[in-house]
């Protein structure tokens, strides 16, 4: 079919271009963004000197170099109160100041300039709780390789570590077999762990969470005779939301959890406390 | 003798009861030939049924019909079976009188009545009717055959056209997917209660009409600004994922996104689907999305009526800021009874329909059910497969023997019900009752008993631990109308509505860790659960007043109360989030439609809207306005203010939470919205072809965008760490044109689409510069084409869409974690600074429709995607040795999809 146009359609025609020309053609550039931002790391631990706060910087995407990138021999100060100290730098990024305690119930400020921003973090090292075992020593039957043992011996009470949390903060558990060649419960284990680098020392760490208590269940969690070190560890928010997801995926991609203002990272407080396990054969 | 012979003549006049046209079109007759002369037919017809055939010798000689068999159907429909094919077609006059006509002269030859005209400046009511179910048609055309007068049927199929020059007048009388009708007044045709009945046997008509004369009264191209009409039949023959479905079939129109497969919800000129103002038989949908938006929540076999206005729409619609779609379902087959089914490789529909009370009423049920096929569980797995599984876990037991894992398949399905029931007393009211219910059930749940060191070999332990994972989200809607619709008189109409309308959305990802000993139980529970309900509570009162000719006014009040429930519960321990939002929006709206001369056409109306958690006013005013050019050629332009008090937060992904949850807005954490629309436009139509062009500019406030974060807040001892919702305020800017050439007739018929726009936000959050927003598609260019040969029809669609924009790393860093490990971080570029790779794809369909005995069937073969293009649905991110690696995740490749519908008439 043949459309006739007519001098009203070729007015119609130019009508409908006007419009277009309200739009800008904009079109997005896209480059990739050479960042450069510094990361801290820094656990205050309670009652330990100051000797693990490590400065180094992000990696860029349209940097071809993969290598870490330290920040060394930056002025770092950290202060708390009216105490205050310049880190000295130790090398690989790493800044200490053995002499600088940290204490529980204080804030602890970290501050570096970058160019020429000024980098800063604020922490609270919050008060160690006291905990407590239900039991300090519990008798485990030792499973020997190739036997299959009897249900009604391995019926063992959750051992239960408690203290109190009425604040609702967030925890987590070490456990750790303090004994030097340790015997395992369980010797198929051995053999498993014998056969690929040797028998280790057991370590077992639950994730930051608001709870009061934890329940060991000799048999399920340990693998080995001796004594454990439970240490109760408090942690602050900013750490716990490090644990959080992270998307991965451009569906829901945001900004990491940091509380490092001009700069990524953490710097957080923690305190614990430890109670003693003693596991033993019957 | 003669005497007696006149006597008994006009005893015999006096006695036959007087044919009205209508009278004689709804007359039913049946037929069963086979292989006869048509000469033999017509003269068997005469004897039988008392008709009178005129025609031309030479029209009909030679002509056989091989097979023939019908019910008993009205008239109109047993000839247009009869005479398919044979190039013969035919005029219906009172009393009794069937004039033949060469097929291809229908549209010419308008013999005038021979009749001299008994009254004049008529006024000419009736309804207009699906000839054989019944079915009344809202939005048909009527015209004054030769004129630019004419109207619209309403909702319930009723017209009124004022001031008809005489009662031989001839009407045309058309609705989209059904042949056009020219309708004789007579002389002594009752002109109040006319019933006008529409045949759709066979005959392709556009799938599409960019409203022809919409309005009451219209001046022929009418007032209809960005509005769209669809015939749910026709969009059956185009392809989809295996089940007919309207929203997606929306998505083919310029001005609608069509590249979102995740989503079945309507992006309408830079609008989200939460703008959109959905409302079927009166009732509002909050969700639209069956089986994570592969295809919509709406049964097409219980759909009458669909309708989109794109933007500028009228003051009787409110509480949305982009657009509306209004559903009017189907009332029932009111002549009899009608049951059908339907299977694809996704689920089975099934529907009834009968009349009941003599016609008077009607009801219908239809409903939909999914099953569990290998292409049902692609498409599942092809949405939460790709999602990387990760759900919390606290405990990891030292090896792994000793260990028993029962898994517990996951099951999934979705569902869909209508149900209507319809009521007619008398002759002025129409009563129905219209029902809802769809829900999606997905759960990916996982069971394992992780039993002590000997259980699985039976016996009895006093140890169990027992981990229970749940990956369960689901969702659904409940919905409700009444309606009470009342013709007080050819010049008022009110319709009476009570609705309620409820959505409900769950997601529950968690896991519980029960450790059950002799005489206790120690539980653990860690996760997320996310809650959301809505209920809706409204009523409205629409009157339509025709006050003359020229002046139309329609005006109502309009209530609806909220009630929503928001709940984000985690670990069991801590509510994180519990909102109970509940308010009032009261509306009253009032509109005058203005004819002025015979070439323009002026609506004016104002909205005042009244929000309770405010306590304040809200007015709109709504103009636009449309000059006939000359017969073909219309300019349009249209203005109106819109507010939402209600916003929907969408997630895409689902690990996260819900796919969506609704809230109330305050002015304190969520905004009011609000959009002005400009709209501008012109279109040109003749028989054939359809050009259409619009461009908009809509600028926006008091749009939301949500995140949430763990926030460490406060200091010292009174430090916390909470999950909290951010809600950033900002503005937005959509513009585009959008263009349409369609061709309306023919065996080969379609149209091609294109859009050019833009949608930019401005939230200070992201900075100062405005961003292109997540749904921002500069260009999309659609082509959409079907061509029947004899019974099949081919269809297709071919879209090509330019990449939406995204959020992408641009670094990354690391941090050593307390527990040895380390955590790798990303840095993030600028929002939505990047854009995916073009999206195309293109579909065929073939559709085969064909008669089992006297019942109706088709059956059909549709291949999505046929060149399967891996259209980037979103990217993944990885750090591996330092490096950071990206990934594109698609949705659907080439996908085919069988369905066979059946129905008994």
């Amino acid at each position: 079919m043949i459309l006739q146009t007519s001098p009203m359609q070729t007015k119609w025609i130019y009508l409908s271009i006007l419009p277009l020309l309200l739009i800008q053609c904009t079109r997005d550039d896209i480059t990739t963004l050479d960042t450069q931002t510094p990361v801290i790391e820094g656990y205050l631990i309670a009652g330990a000197p100051l000797d693990s706060v490590r400065v180094t910087l992000s990696y860029s995407y349209a940097r071809a170099d993969t290598n870490l990138i330290t920040l060394d021999d930056l002025p770092v100060r950290v202060y708390s109160g009216d105490r205050e100290t310049m880190l000295i730098p130790i090398g690989s990024g790493y800044y200490q100041d053995t002499t600088f305690i940290i204490e529980a119930t204080h804030s602890y400020n970290i501050e570096f300039e970058w160019n020429g921003d000024l980098v800063t973090a604020q922490t609270y090292v919050p008060e160690g709780k006291a905990a407590s075992i239900s039991q300090e020593e519990i008798a485990v039957q030792q499973i020997a390789a190739g036997s299959f043992p009897n249900p009604g011996s391995i019926d063992v009470d959750p051992v239960e570590v408690t203290w109190d949390n009425p604040e609702g903060d967030y925890y987590y558990v070490v456990i750790e077999n303090t004994a030097e060649d340790p015997e395992y419960i369980n010797e198929r284990f051995a053999e498993f762990e014998n056969g690929n680098g040797g028998p280790g020392r057991f370590r077992m760490i639950s994730r930051p969470q608001i709870t009061d208590f934890y329940a060991i269940n000799a048999f399920r969690d340990l693998t080995q005779f001796g004594l454990h070190r439970v240490v109760i560890f408090r942690v602050n928010p900013e750490y716990a939301a490090l644990y959080e997801l992270s998307s991965t995926s451009t569906q829901n991609i945001s900004q990491p959890p940091t509380n490092v203002e001009n700069g990524l990272g953490i710097w957080t407080g923690i305190s614990s406390d430890t109670v003693y396990l003693n596991v033993v054969k019957k | 003798m003669i005497r007696i012979r006149l006597i008994f003549l006009f005893l015999t006049i006096l006695l036959i009861p007087p044919l009205s046209g209508q009278d004689l079109a709804q007359k039913k007759i049946k037929i069963d030939y086979q292989d006869k002369p048509v000469y033999l037919i017509l003269l068997d017809l005469e004897i039988n049924y008392k008709l009178k055939f005129v025609y031309d010798k030479g029209l009909i000689d030679g002509k056989r019909i091989d097979d023939v068999v019908t019910g008993n159907w009205p008239i109109e429909k047993v000839l247009d079976v009869l005479f398919e094919g044979t190039g013969i077609g035919y005029r219906l006059e009172v009393p009794n009188l069937v004039y033949l006509i060469d097929a291809s002269d229908k549209e010419e030859v308008i013999v005038s009545s021979g009749k001299d005209p008994k009254r004049r400046d008529l006024t000419v009511s009736g309804i207009v009717k699906d000839l054989l179910t019944g079915e009344s048609l809202p939005f048909a055309t009527v015209m004054i055959h030769g004129t630019s007068f004419g109207t619209t049927t309403n909702v319930d199929g009723y017209f009124t056209l004022l001031g008809v020059a005489n009662d031989t007048m001839l009407l045309d009388v058309s609705y989209l997917g059904f042949a056009t009708k020219h309708f004789r007044l007579d002389p002594d045709l009752d002109v109040a209660n006319l019933i006008i009945g529409l045949d759709n046997a066979g005959v392709r008509l556009d799938e599409v009409v960019v409203t022809a004369a919409e309005e009451k009264q219209a001046a022929n191209a009418s007032s209809g600004i960005s509005r769209i009409s669809m015939a749910p039949s026709m969009m059956a023959k185009l392809p989809s994922y295996g089940e007919q479905d309207i929203f997606r079939s929306l998505q083919l129109l310029p001005g609608v996104s069509g590249s979102n497969e995740s989503s079945s919800g309507l992006y309408v000129r830079g609008g989200t689907p939460d703008q959109n103002l959905i409302l079927f038989d009166g009732f509002t949908v909050y969700h639209v999305d069956h089986l994570f938006g592969f295809f919509s929540a709406f049964n097409s076999n219980a759909i009458k009526d669909v309708q989109l206005y794109k933007g500028g729409f009228d003051a009787k619609y409110g509480g949305r800021i982009s657009s509306v779609v209004e559903l009017t379902g189907k009332d029932g087959n009111s002549e009899q009874f009608n049951a059908g089914a339907g299977i694809s490789l996704l689920a089975a529909n099934a529907f009834i329909e009968s009349p009941f009370a003599k016609g008077k009423g009607t009801f219908l049920i239809a409903g939909r059910r999914s099953f569990q096929s290998k292409f049902y569980r692609n498409l599942f797995n092809a949405y939460t497969g790709s999602s990387q599984s990760d759900l919390p876990q606290d405990r990891q037991g030292p090896g792994g023997f000793g260990f028993s894992q029962q898994t517990v398949q996951p099951n999934t399905y979705f569902y869909d019900l209508n149900a209507k029931l319809t009521y007619k007393s008398g002759t002025k009211d129409v009563l129905s009752l219209s029902f809802y219910n769809g829900q999606d059930d997905l759960d990916n749940s996982r069971n394992s008993d992780q039993n002590s060191f000997g259980r699985p070999f039976g016996g009895s332990s006093n140890l169990a631990f027992n981990q229970q994972n749940t990956d369960l989200t689901n969702w659904g809607n409940w919905g409700t109308s009444f309606k009470w619709s009342r013709k007080w008189n050819e010049s008022f109409y009110s319709k009476y509505q009570m609705s309620y309308s409820n959505y409900y959305s769950e997601r529950d990802r968690s896991s519980s860790t029960t450790v059950t000993r002799e005489d206790s139980t120690y539980t653990n529970n860690n996760g997320n659960y996310e809650y959301n309900d809505l209920k809706d509570y409204h009523f409205k009162l629409e009157n339509e007043w025709q006050i003359d000719k020229w002046n139309w006014m329609e005006f109502g009040l309009e209530g609806s109360y909220n009630d929503i429930r928001y709940q984000y519960t985690q670990n069991d321990t801590s509510s994180i989030l519990d909102r109970l939002n509940k308010g009032w929006t009261y509306a009253a709206y009032a509109q005058n439609r203005l004819t002025l001369g015979e070439r323009a056409i002026v609506k004016a109306g104002l909205r005042g809207n009244y929000y309770t958690v405010t306590n304040k006013w809200y007015l709109e005013p709504r103009v636009s306005l449309t000059y006939l050019v000359n017969d073909q050629l219309k300019l349009k332009a249209a203005f109106g203010n819109y507010h939402q008090f209600a916003t929907r937060i969408i997630r895409e992904d689902i690990q996260q939470g819900s796919r969506d949850f609704w809230l109330l807005a305050d002015e304190t954490k969520v905004p009011i919205s609000q959009a002005y629309h400009y709209i501008l436009g012109a279109s040109y139509e003749n028989t054939n072809w359809l050009f259409d062009m619009e461009a908009y500019y809509k600028p926006m406030t008091g749009l939301s965008e949500y995140s949430t974060r763990f926030v460490p807040s406060g200091f010292g001892p009174d430090r916390s760490l909470n999950y909290e919702e951010f809600f950033y305020t900002g503005d937005g800017i959509a513009k585009g044109v959008e263009w349409l050439v369609q061709k309306i007739f023919g065996a080969w018929n379609g149209w091609i689409g294109y859009t050019l726009g833009s949608v930019k936000y401005q939230f200070d959050q992201f900075g100062d510069d405005p961003y292109p927003a997540n749904q921002d598609q500069t260009h999309e260019f659609k082509i959409v084409s079907t061509y029947r040969i004899g019974r099949l029809t081919l269809g297709g669609t071919f879209i090509y869409a330019t990449g939406k924009p995204y959020t992408a790393p641009v670094g990354f860093y690391e941090v050593r974690l307390l527990n040895g490990s380390t955590g790798d971080f990303f840095e993030v570029s600028d929002k939505n600074a990047f854009r995916y790779p073009d999206y195309h794809r293109l579909d065929i369909s073939a559709t085969m429709d064909f008669r089992i005995g006297q019942s109706k069937a088709n059956a059909g073969l549709t291949l999505f995607n046929l060149y399967n293009h891996k259209n980037v649905w979103y990217k993944e991110y990885e750090v591996i040795e330092g490096s950071l690696y990206e990934t594109n995740v698609s949705l659907l490749g080439f996908t085919p999809s069988l369905f066979f519908n059946w129905t008994l008439h």
